[in-house]
């Protein structure tokens, strides 16, 4: 065991279910047809596994997964493979990389395959999820990708503060992850398959600003999990090359929209992140740790249980007040990156919610506790209370 | 700007160079073309090569030295739209002291990529009212050090190498960013604020009836708190852009927010429309 990796919820066992008792009696004779991906590569379904089998030499991988990552000739597919799960999972992270590695090596070879030829990326996400998206650039190059994703639990922008430090083995991966898998109908250069995996992260990065998706680490905005993966596929068999990929490019364009239309619906159906839920204003709150048991703790509320309940519950279908709150903690977040001096933006944070989120009525207590916020989040938390509070009272018809 | 590689035995990958580059001596980054001879990569920059910020930043056994140009003064762009006009770019060299394979340097790329785009909305970049991702020309070097005795295979967020590559991405952007003329500052002006959105001190004026520039002009449009409730409302339009909040609630909170900040009674269906009819009240009334 490597004693320095560790999880509570599994306690190390000798006897423990290991990933190779589950590849014992695991089934992967269901092999069907998932979909087809540019220039005819299909696409199955099989056990754990979406696997794209690639149709002949005349193709180059560049990837970013820890099996057969890099650049690579000819592969015979690429990969994506749910993790096990549970106990079994965990026991791969016991005997390190090289373990995990044997454990993928052992089911691609059941899974039909030869492990040396195959480009492979592991997740936590169901493979029945994943969203293929095809779209044609102006110019007619097709690019296709394949993605899974959940960052619901593992959310994380560049830079975020970590406790896993490989070189010294200490600490653990926490599971979410955004996998793209692209392919594009034309011969590109190593440089530009780079540049074509930048350019599939940047829309990554988009798409997950524009779902406002937290970071799990800091108050910030997510770039995406710290886990996520890219793989592209570049056809050398086509007559079209492509030597520099240009950023605004129609083929950078039609990268970035496939990437954006596929990973949108992609975590809405791995974990339920859609614009309903992005829009909940509990998680719009959430990215400045205002939960509800901590704004309940504001005051002792004259309320029942299930009135609180009944009015959070319309709190949180307001898209009036999702829209409040995002638009004021958009000021804590230029306070934070210096645009704006925290008292001037405490100010305008006062006045908005004293004027347009709770109406100007405000009771002496109240307007105490309201003007002694000492910062926006304190502020922010105490107006959630009396909306909450307020609610209930027009529910009771006051 | 040179990053001396002499030291070890170094190899890297880059948007600017085919393939796995080894034995790298050295990396340029000037006004000559992009290329490499006798082991040193040039990297082409469109500006002064003083601009160029180092940054080195280490945990433990993980060590990283960062070097980066950004001139974001122009030439911005949000993937997948129309970009920004003029001269302007990014480019960043990772130097992982660490032996890792390639698809490691392959990761380090995705996450300088996601630091570069972490910088800009740190630093609140938008053009023609949309915010940036990135720049219109962005080039990226990864290097490892092949004979390392720290061998590790990740290079993302989730770890501490990871870490320290975002955090050198965004601070050595940043810092570029800075000698160029571009720093969080940069927005502290309604009149900057809503010219991202097209809107210049000449459309307000007739608003308002004004003729020329207040006494007071400089003062109010430096104005945090004004600044701040702007700000708020042009996130509330970005988000009715996304599709995040329903148009309807969306511009009913943002025009709450301008009559609660601007002192008007009424603002119309429009986000935009309300702020230029409040601020060219406020500047110019």
């Amino acid at each position: 065991m490597n004693p320095l990796i560790s999880d509570s919820r599994f306690p190390y066992d000798s006897t423990m279910l290991t990933w190779k008792d589950v590849l014992e009696v695991e089934e992967t004779q269901d092999r069907r047809k998932f979909g087809i991906m540019c220039p005819d590569i299909a696409i199955y379904r099989q056990g754990r596994a979406l696997i794209l089998d690639i149709p002949g030499e005349e193709f180059r991988v560049l990837s970013s997964g820890f099996t057969n990552g890099g650049y690579m000739e000819s592969p015979q597919a690429v990969m994506n493979i749910s993790g096990i799960g549970g106990k079994a999972e965990y026991s791969c992270m016991l005997g390190g990389l090289e373990e995990f590695d044997r454990s993928v090596e052992a089911y691609v070879k059941k899974l039909g395959y030869e492990p040396d030829r195959c480009v492979c990326m592991t997740t936590a996400a169901n493979m029945d999820n994943a969203i293929l998206t095809e779209v044609v650039s102006s110019d007619g190059i097709r690019v296709s990708t394949v993605i899974t994703g959940g960052i619901r639990h593992n959310g994380g922008r560049a830079g975020d503060p970590t406790t896993y430090d490989e070189a010294a083995h200490v600490g653990n991966e926490k599971s979410g992850t955004i996998i793209i898998l692209m392919s594009i109908d034309a011969d590109l250069s190593e440089s530009s398959m780079l540049a074509s995996l930048t350019m599939a992260t940047e829309a990554k990065s988009c798409v997950v600003q524009e779902l406002q998706a937290r970071s799990l680490y800091t108050p910030d905005i997510a770039t995406g999990s710290g886990t996520d993966q890219v793989a592209v596929i570049s056809h050398k068999g086509s007559d079209v090359m492509v030597e520099t990929l240009l950023r605004d490019s129609p083929l950078a364009v039609a990268i970035s929209e496939c990437v954006s239309k596929g990973l949108r619906l992609a975590l809405a159906k791995q974990s339920g992140m859609d614009v309903e839920l992005q829009s909940d204003v509990m998680t719009v709150l959430s990215r400045y740790n205002l939960v509800q048991d901590s704004i309940r703790e504001e005051m002792r509320f004259s309320a029942s249980m299930d009135e609180l309940m009944a009015a959070l519950e319309d709190v949180r279908r307001d898209k009036y007040l999702a829209s409040m709150a995002m638009g004021v903690l958009h000021i804590q977040d230029d306070i934070r990156n210096g645009r704006v001096s925290e008292d001037e933006g405490l100010c305008a944070a006062k006045t908005i919610c004293r004027s347009a989120v709770l109406d100007g009525s405000l009771s002496p207590l109240e307007d105490l506790r309201f003007e002694s916020s000492e910062d926006i989040v304190e502020l922010v938390s105490y107006v959630s209370a009396l909306k909450l509070i307020r609610r209930v009272e027009e529910r009771r018809g006051h | 700007m040179f990053m001396d590689l002499s030291n070890g035995i170094y190899d890297l990958i880059s948007t600017t160079y085919d393939g796995v580059l080894e034995g790298v001596r050295g990396i340029r980054l000037s006004n000559d073309v992009n290329g490499c001879s006798e082991g040193v990569l040039n990297v082409h920059i469109d500006g002064d090569p003083g601009n160029v910020s180092k940054i080195e930043m280490e945990f433990g056994r993980n060590r990283v030295r960062a070097m980066a140009f950004a001139n974001l003064g122009h030439a911005l762009m949000r993937a997948g739209y129309k970009s920004q006009e003029g001269s302007g770019e990014v480019v960043v060299v990772m130097v992982l002291e660490a032996s890792v394979p390639v698809s490691t340097m392959a990761r380090a790329a995705i996450t300088v990529t996601e630091g570069i785009t972490s910088a800009i909305q740190d630093l609140g970049l938008r053009y023609d009212s949309i915010s940036a991702s990135g720049s219109l020309r962005q080039n990226l070097v990864i290097v490892r050090r092949r004979d390392s005795d720290v061998k590790v295979r990740g290079a993302g967020n989730h770890c501490k190498l990871g870490e320290l590559i975002g955090a050198s991405t965004i601070d050595s952007v940043k810092a570029s960013a800075v000698k160029n003329g571009v720093d969080s500052g940069f927005r502290r002006s309604l009149m900057l604020l809503l010219s991202e959105y097209g809107i210049t001190a000449e459309d307000l004026k007739p608003i308002s009836g004004a003729d020329g520039h207040p006494t007071d002009f400089d003062k109010k449009n430096s104005d945090g708190m004004h600044i701040a409730s702007v700000s708020a409302v042009l996130h509330i339009e970005d988000c009715i852009r996304w599709g995040l909040v329903p148009k309807e609630q969306g511009t009913a909170a943002g025009n709450a927010i301008i009559c609660s900040c601007f002192g008007i009674s009424d603002a119309g269906d429009d986000l935009l429309d309300s702020l230029k009819l409040a601020v060219s009240d406020y500047l110019f009334g």
